[in-house]
């Protein structure tokens, strides 16, 4: 729900296109949570790091998006999908993240499967 | 005007010849010759003409172009490889009739600089393709520091700091980036400073919210959690199942009218085993000189040690449900 106490600001901003925080970054709280799976349970995370964390985080889901999207805007097509996804890692240098990525993908795709022929009983 | 084109596989690392050769060995390519040494000399006038060729660049342009069209073509196609034209003009061997001459041009299909480009692409990948590297280091030395694998990033006006290398890898996809951020920034469509709250509304309801000492809200599960280990606790001196109360309160207050309720209970089942057990509690809770006779004026100095602090609305109703309590 958008809140429209700022008035006419708020809504011209709205029109002209502007990017908010929340379309660019990822919530900061979800951060901060897969952050602290990492960490043992009585460790504390300031709000700092969160923020900065936010920030990597969102740049390389843009970083390597841009690179999926450009081999799917040289090969005509429109749609970028896992695969592009996994191809792109690897042709940036991450290829210890494209292989874990790709057998997770093809978990996913089993799950998507076996959802899709056994469709949950209703009544 | 003869072009002349060198493969570079970026997988396999195999350079190389398809058309023509530039050395005056006939016999072999000028990069495999490298290994011996009589050809020291040559090549090092054949690594010199590149700095010429970024001058010339500018005039073959047209040139250029085309070799740039011809590797997007490639790229389209799905190859893996990258291409290079090489067109040593200023070499020295260009008075030889007998060598071809080529254009030296680079893939680049950003609006950069080329100059600033080719400088910084063109070296690594000499230093990264070329199997023999060992026997010639004091000769790359002299192009300047240069990482195996790295391109040096053209100089960010933002930073201070002096030219960065990264992976060649990302090269290509950082300054995609960058081109993304700018045009954002320039058409004022990202906030640069972070708000400290999203939602007016919910802002102002956070402000009338109650909060405690240290500023913690009121009312919360964590609060509750402790308020159940207090009552655990004097349960089991009272022997007695206490009487809870239905809404939730703060934690000193509440371990407060525990206290006084259980010493309470104390007295009626047995006095002679619960005086040690009293004063351990008391000692443990850090009353100091209270007693069990004073009853009137414990439920006195509790009103004013709780009114010492300021309050809310729900804190004074429990402050006169416990004065109720013992009137």
């Amino acid at each position: 729900m958008m809140d429209n106490v700022g008035g006419s600001s708020s809504n011209i901003a709205e029109n002209s296109g502007i990017i908010r925080e929340q379309d660019r970054l990822l919530p900061i709280a979800n951060v901060g949570k897969i952050m602290k799976q990492i960490l043992p349970p009585n460790a504390k995370i300031s709000k700092e790091s969160k923020e900065t964390m936010q920030e990597c985080v969102s740049e390389f889901i843009s970083f390597v998006t841009s690179e999926a999207s450009e081999k799917c805007r040289k090969e005509r097509r429109k749609t970028v999908n896992g695969d592009d996804i996994c191809w792109a890692l690897g042709s940036l240098g991450f290829d210890d993240y494209a292989e874990p990525l790709r057998r997770y993908l093809q978990r996913y795709r089993e799950q998507e499967l076996d959802r899709a022929n056994n469709p949950p009983k209703r009544g | 005007m003869a072009m002349q084109t060198v493969y570079l596989k970026e997988h396999e690392g195999l350079v190389y010849n398809s058309v023509g050769q530039l050395s005056s060995v006939t016999s072999a390519p000028w990069w495999s010759a490298l290994g011996s040494q009589p050809v020291y000399g040559e090549y090092c006038g054949q690594i010199k003409p590149f700095s010429f060729e970024i001058s010339n660049y500018v005039d073959q342009f047209p040139a250029g172009k085309q070799a740039v069209r011809g590797v997007e073509q490639l790229l389209d196609k799905g190859h893996t490889t990258t291409q290079f034209t090489i067109f040593p003009d200023d070499c020295k061997m260009s008075g030889d009739a007998e060598n071809p001459q080529a254009t030296l041009s680079l893939q680049s299909s950003l609006a950069e600089p080329h100059n600033r480009f080719e400088i910084g692409f063109n070296q690594p990948m000499i230093c990264a393709k070329y199997p023999y590297m060992d026997q010639f280091y004091g000769l790359f030395s002299a192009f300047g520091p240069q990482i195996s694998g790295r391109i040096m990033l053209p100089i960010n006006l933002t930073s201070d700091d002096g030219p960065t290398y990264v992976n060649a890898k990302q090269y290509h996809g950082i300054i995609r980036r960058r081109l993304s951020r700018a045009k954002a920034v320039l058409e004022n469509k990202m906030i640069k400073r972070r708000k400290p709250y999203m939602h007016e509304s919910r802002h102002l309801h956070a402000l009338r919210r109650p909060r405690g000492c240290g500023g913690r809200f009121l009312n919360t599960k964590g609060s509750t959690n402790g308020n159940g280990r207090n009552e655990s606790k004097v349960n089991k001196t009272g022997g007695r199942q206490l009487q809870s109360s239905a809404s939730q309160s703060s934690e000193v207050l509440h371990s407060e009218v525990g206290t006084l309720n259980s010493s309470k209970e104390t007295n009626r089942s047995s006095p002679n085993i619960s005086g040690s057990e009293v004063t351990s509690m008391y000692s443990r809770e850090g009353f100091d000189g209270f007693s069990v006779n004073r009853l009137g004026s414990s439920v006195h100095s509790l009103v004013d040690m709780v009114l010492s602090r300021p309050l809310n609305g729900l804190q004074q109703y429990q402050v006169t449900a416990a004065t109720l309590k013992f009137d």
